[in-house]
């Protein structure tokens, strides 16, 4: 397959597949507002995407982005708590919101009818959000139920977060989305006041419509309800940067579990670099996928592992990390496994994959990239995504830029970001039974839903 | 091939194509241009209830077996095929189906179709993948014990179900595993993996002609297994009130708790679905969560559902708290469901349940993915072909009365089954 990935008629529907045909415009207060009209389908999905995540937190209030969202549905001082949901779920829509390291959504799903419903509320709550002591207290509870239930009671989530707390020492990509328990236990109404104040304006979002708009244009109807909305002075600039790594890092947990699980995390550059597409290849060919190396040697053919996998995203706007994750079978020691991983790590450092291979996980990560467009709610996080990190038509550089990636830019990308002085790898060694004592606390990827 | 309806439903406008080819499988097609990609779903009637009762696991070995190699391909050749078409090829036993997934671009269909007509005809069920994938299984079965909500929801069905099929877990248990020999594979494939009652959705650039013409080559020798699968009785829950606690290292207590359901296929799951909006299906909207969350402060999720299948599928709640507000949270909700039972809606939540049901409506028609997976339901539980248009009617229709009698029909406070996995001594469950 290789040269000829897509000939023909077949390149000619992808084409068209791919102009991702945005309108955009800006209105005066600063707010982007970004428009894909498809009238396949009679609904319209709205995004208020906020240029606010945990990399915009300080220590000792990680975890505010995500209380802030959750506070985001608690009422405007026009509209009681729950207000929103009810006018939503009464129009046919769906909503939800969810916050990761770098940004925080807003989201609703409806009939074209219920669109001006949607920014009516939205452009509410972007200016006029109240933020009661007494809710604040119960939804500060409830986040740490979140906390108990997506990490502190989930030991492959545990390891995680200690993972990316260990490998991260000056960024805050090092604290988790959902932010440190204690941190969570001091927070106070006030603190999420502030960061309303600093961060929710209309020139620190964008909006992303897509779909089928009904009657009328989608610019002029966002213009009546956030038009007049004021600016507010830009939010600061994230000032850490995460300094050259100087070692290998390591931690060990031990809790109640099954199955040992393995965490090597490498730090690597992000879309920025030239480097990122081939370490998108790169992660296909180790880790994604049955016909990976890694599954297919770990997994498969010498069953050392129960599951392997390996992630990255060249799309987080500061550079993060490409990590392995494995459970280990029963009789098998964390050891063995991490060295055999360290193995076909080497492998790729000097060798270059051979011509199918390279041609198969470039077609899996194309493939994958072109399906997702079967829902309307991915093709408008693809370019919000996109605007966040430079501009909408970034996404239309996808592919592209993955076809180019040769086999000699994979390996040299491996022989460069994938060290032992880059590397942090996490061990949970399991207990059997009912064991006691205290438990630390959680971590990104992903996002926290509300 | 006979012909079969086609229809516009009012809201979404889907064109439905449906079929049945000579050997007994129904074909439902949905043409919708765009984005140049066809998803497929085929579900055929080879889940855990055909199992023997001794052996549970079969119908997910069985299953997973089947991208593990073929006449013609190896394990790792089905894995190169799978990845290279993107990696949307799936294969799953749930108790009343196997459903075979798969979403490529139109230009890999035909590659997709001659892998789809491989495994699902010659799988090779090769001894030493046999023994690979049941060690596999056996390790993840470890894996769940990990994951304190899986726990809590196959204790549940275990003590719902007992002995019927329903009650058996999907992915087997470590003796049931252990037990499964290849003539057991074999057989369970030969009676089960048939085209007769099987059902085969597709959406996106293709034609019910195109899809049929493409598969007649391929499947010209999957023909009917001589008798159908034995028919499965209704389940016998327990009588009386079930409590069950398990005793973990964890900081929250797991609640699962409900008693039988009904089949999706009985004429009163739309108004059992309107009620269970109000108690704890709808989110925020829902009184479970306004109660236990919003007001209480005491989980992050919590939710009430009906999941009905060909037969009476469990009514369960499910819900996380701190171990010390267990008992608290589990009275809320019983609470909560005894005034549903016993107290009228307002006309209020009727409308905004409706509202909700019949507006999202055609978010379930909204993708192609989505389309497969409501089109091979209308087909296996009998809803009728203009299911999207008798839905809104039949909710239009409801009054406050009729959510009154299935409430009270349909909700057991007194035959609850609790599960509670949590820190015992912490929780202290009455």
């Amino acid at each position: 397959m290789a040269g000829g990935l897509l000939a023909g008629e077949g390149a000619a529907q992808l084409a068209a597949a791919q102009e991702w045909p945005v309108q955009d415009r800006t209105l005066a207060n600063g707010l982007t507002v970004l428009f894909l009209e498809d009238r396949q389908t009679p609904l319209v999905t709205v995004q208020v995407w906020y240029r606010v995540g945990s990399r915009n937190e300080q220590p000792g209030l990680t975890g505010l982005s995500h209380v802030t969202e959750h506070m985001m549905f608690k009422g405007t001082a026009t509209r009681g708590p729950n207000v929103f949901s009810t006018l939503v779920q009464k129009a046919g829509g769906r909503h939800n919101a969810f916050t990761t390291s770098d940004y925080t959504v807003y989201f609703e799903t409806l009939a074209p009818q219920g669109l001006d419903l949607a920014l009516e509320l939205e452009a509410d709550r972007m200016a006029n959000l109240v933020i009661d002591a007494k809710e604040f207290g119960l939804e500060r509870n409830v986040v740490l139920e979140e906390r108990r239930l997506r990490t502190d009671d989930n030991p492959s989530e545990l390891l995680n977060e200690e993972v990316t707390a260990t490998a991260f020492k000056a960024h805050p990509y090092q604290w988790p989305v959902i932010g440190w328990t204690p941190d969570l236990q001091a927070m106070t109404a006030e603190d999420v006041r502030r960061y309303y104040q600093t961060y929710y304006a209309p020139n620190n979002a964008f909006l992303v419509i897509a779909g089928h708009p009904g009657e009328g244009s989608v610019f002029d109807r966002v213009e009546r309800y956030f038009g007049h909305l004021p600016r507010r002075d830009g939010p600061p600039a994230v000032r850490g940067r995460e300094p050259a790594p100087q070692g290998e890092r390591r931690v060990v947990l031990r809790r109640e579990a099954e199955l040992a699980h393995l965490v090597i995390g490498y730090q690597v550059p992000n879309h920025q670099s030239e480097d990122a597409f081939p370490l998108d290849v790169l992660s296909a060919v180790l880790g994604e996928g049955r016909s990976s190396r890694l599954y297919r040697r770990l997994v498969y053919s010498e069953q050392k592992a129960l599951a392997v996998r390996s992630d990255y995203t060249p799309f987080t706007v500061d550079p993060h990390l490409l990590s392995v994750t494995a459970q280990v079978t029963a009789g098998v020691t964390p050891e063995e496994l991490e060295r055999l991983i360290a193995e076909e790590i080497e492998r790729a450092r000097r060798e270059n994959v051979s011509p199918a291979e390279l041609a198969r996980a470039k077609r899996r990560l194309e493939a994958r990239f072109i399906l997702r467009q079967d829902s309307l709610f991915y093709r408008a996080l693809a370019v919000g995504q996109a605007e966040m990190l430079g501009g909408w038509a970034l996404v239309r550089e996808y592919l592209p830029r993955l076809r180019a990636v040769t086999a000699e830019q994979v390996r040299q990308a491996a022989e460069r970001y994938l060290t032992e002085e880059r590397r942090t790898v996490g061990v949970l060694y399991p207990t059997p039974g009912r064991g006691r004592g205290g438990r630390p606390a959680g971590r990104p990827t992903g996002g926290e839903f509300r | 091939m006979s012909e079969g309806g086609a229809l516009a439903t009012a809201e979404a406008a889907l064109q439905v194509d449906r079929g049945v080819l000579d050997n007994g499988m129904t074909v439902l097609v949905a043409e919708r241009r765009g984005l140049p990609m066809v998803a497929l779903k085929l579900v055929l009637r080879a889940g855990a209830v055909a199992e023997p009762a001794d052996r549970p696991g079969l119908a997910t070995l069985t299953a997973q077996l089947l991208l593990q190699g073929t006449s013609t391909r190896s394990a790792e050749q089905i894995a190169e095929a799978v990845d290279q078409l993107g990696g949307a090829f799936t294969v799953t036993a749930q108790h009343d189906v196997v459903a075979v997934e798969l979403a490529v671009l139109k230009q890999d269909l035909p590659t997709a179709l001659d892998l789809l007509a491989d495994v699902l005809l010659r799988p090779a069920f090769h001894p030493d993948e046999i023994a690979r994938k049941v060690k596999q299984l056996q390790a993840y079965l470890l894996r769940l014990e990990e994951q304190p909500r899986a726990v809590a929801r196959r204790t549940f069905n275990e003590l719902l179900f007992g002995p019927h099929p329903y009650g058996r877990p999907l992915e087997g248990t470590q003796e049931g595993l252990a037990r499964i020999t290849e003539a057991d594979v074999r057989d369970f494939y030969r009676r089960l993996y048939t085209p007769r009652g099987a059902i085969l959705a597709a959406s996106g650039e293709i034609t019910r002609a195109e899809l049929v013409d493409a598969l007649r080559p391929r499947l010209a020798s999957w023909q009917p297994a001589p008798a159908g699968p034995p028919p499965i009785p209704a389940p016998r829950p327990p009588q009386g009130r079930v409590v069950k606690v398990i005793n973990r290292d964890l900081q929250q207590a797991n609640i699962v708790m409900g008693h039988l359901g009904l089949p999706r296929t009985d004429p009163d799951y739309e108004a059992v679905s309107v009620m269970n909006y109000i108690l704890g299906g709808g989110g925020f909207a829902s009184r479970l969560m306004q109660v236990i969350r919003e007001r209480g402060g005491l989980a992050y999720s919590v939710r009430s559902g009906f999941d009905g299948g060909l037969l009476h599928g469990a009514f369960r709640v499910e819900m996380q708290t701190q171990n010390p507000t267990a008992n608290r949270a589990v009275e809320l909700a019983l609470q909560e469901i005894e005034r549903m039972r016993t107290t009228p809606v307002a006309e209020q939540d009727l409308e905004e349940g409706r509202a909700f049901l019949i507006g999202s409506f055609p978010q379930r028609l909204s993708s192609n993915g989505r389309i497969v997976d409501f089109l091979t339901d209308v087909e296996l539980y009998g809803l009728g072909l203009d299911y999207a248009e008798q839905y809104p009617r039949r909710l239009r229709a409801l009054t406050r009365e009729e959510i009154q009698r299935v409430a009270a029909k349909y909700l057991h406070p007194q035959d609850i089954v609790l599960v509670v996995v949590a820190d015992e001594g912490k929780a202290q469950l009455r």
